[in-house]
């Protein structure tokens, strides 16, 4: 196979809309992003209620679970649990999160931490 | 010599043996999604011999036989499989039919039906008492060769792909960022699909006739 050959298969049209799809492709790439943000905000679950947070700004957040309190960490899209007096520290140990999905659960203290996007559709979950 | 049928069944059974290749394949490392479409191949190649349901019959076909063979039938990458190759066949018939029909259709006589080929044969665009006489003019083939049918099936492939990942599964906009990917690698695979196609077109031409 002569590597000539293959570009003799090639019709203008062919060529035209190959550019066509680069460019496509390359403005997608430039465009998307100031569009779609990724990992929006933080959902919190603790004592019952719910409360949400934008992962954007960088702070620091006391919440009040059952035990005792969890000193959060927000940093520029990413989330950690800094302090926690719960006995196995395994909220503490999960370590940053930064993407849509990502879960941090501190179970003596009933906290749920989770990262969620944009919904799409107001459907709450598919089973398959 | 040849039956609609054998075809049919012949094409099916090469489909589902390059989907299976295409499996035992291990992905290209940083790539982890993406699959080389060899089935496309097949795709094309129907496009060409065939008419269009029965196209579609095929690849409905492979997807649902292809699906059972390895063991994802009904489950999520079976959905997704289905969603790409519906919207990928209808868009390269589209374009096919619109743009390219070319002569290759009356490769084997007994498949295509004698006005379809004798209508769109070169010696009627090019009436052959001016063009033999003068200079040879310019080859007035189709607009789109293979190579950019299988280039927009790919495209709308991995897009259709992403859409319903991010409709059903995901269920976030943020999904939609991976869409250049998408782009560029259905780019890449249909290209290479593409050729590939058109190589195998043109050895058919050269034995069979």
């Amino acid at each position: 196979m002569r590597w000539k050959q293959v570009f003799l298969f090639l019709t203008p049209g062919d060529k035209f809309l190959i550019i066509l799809i680069f460019l496509l492709g390359s403005l997608n790439m430039v465009i998307l992003p100031r569009i779609i943000s990724p990992g929006s905000y933080l959902l919190i679950e603790a004592s019952g209620k719910t409360t949400r947070f934008s992962l954007n700004d960088s702070r620091i957040v006391f919440i009040s679970g059952r035990k005792g309190n969890l000193e959060l960490e927000i940093a520029s899209g990413k989330v950690r649990v800094r302090q926690a007096n719960c006995p196995n520290q395994i909220c503490v140990r999960s370590g940053w999160i930064s993407r849509t999905g990502q879960t941090i659960i501190c179970v003596p203290n009933q906290v749920i931490l989770r990262i969620e996007g944009e919904a799409l559709s107001p459907v709450d979950a598919v089973g398959y | 010599m040849f039956n609609r049928i054998t075809l049919i069944s012949l094409l099916i059974a090469l489909a589902l043996m390059l989907y299976y290749v295409e499996g035992i394949i291990p992905p290209l490392p940083g790539l982890p999604w993406t699959r080389l479409g060899l089935t496309n191949l097949v795709t094309l190649l129907s496009l060409v011999f065939l008419s269009f349901k029965e196209t579609f019959f095929i690849v409905l076909f492979r997807v649902v036989v292809g699906t059972l063979i390895t063991g994802i039938f009904l489950t999520p990458p079976f959905w997704l499989s289905l969603a790409g190759a519906v919207t990928s066949t209808l868009t390269m018939g589209l374009v096919y039919y619109h743009s390219s029909k070319r002569k290759a259709s009356c490769l084997i006589p007994s498949l295509s039906s004698r006005k379809k080929c004798f209508s769109t044969a070169a010696s009627e665009i090019n009436p052959p008492l001016e063009s033999e006489n003068k200079y040879p003019s310019p080859k007035k083939g189709p607009f789109f060769s293979l190579v950019g049918i299988s280039v927009v099936g790919a495209v709308v492939h991995n897009l259709t792909q992403l859409t319903v990942v991010a409709e059903f599964y995901v269920r976030s906009t943020s999904t939609f960022l991976l869409t250049p990917f998408m782009i560029f690698t259905g780019l890449i695979a249909g290209f290479i699909t593409g050729i590939l196609a058109e190589f195998v077109l043109q050895r058919l031409e050269k034995n069979l006739l």
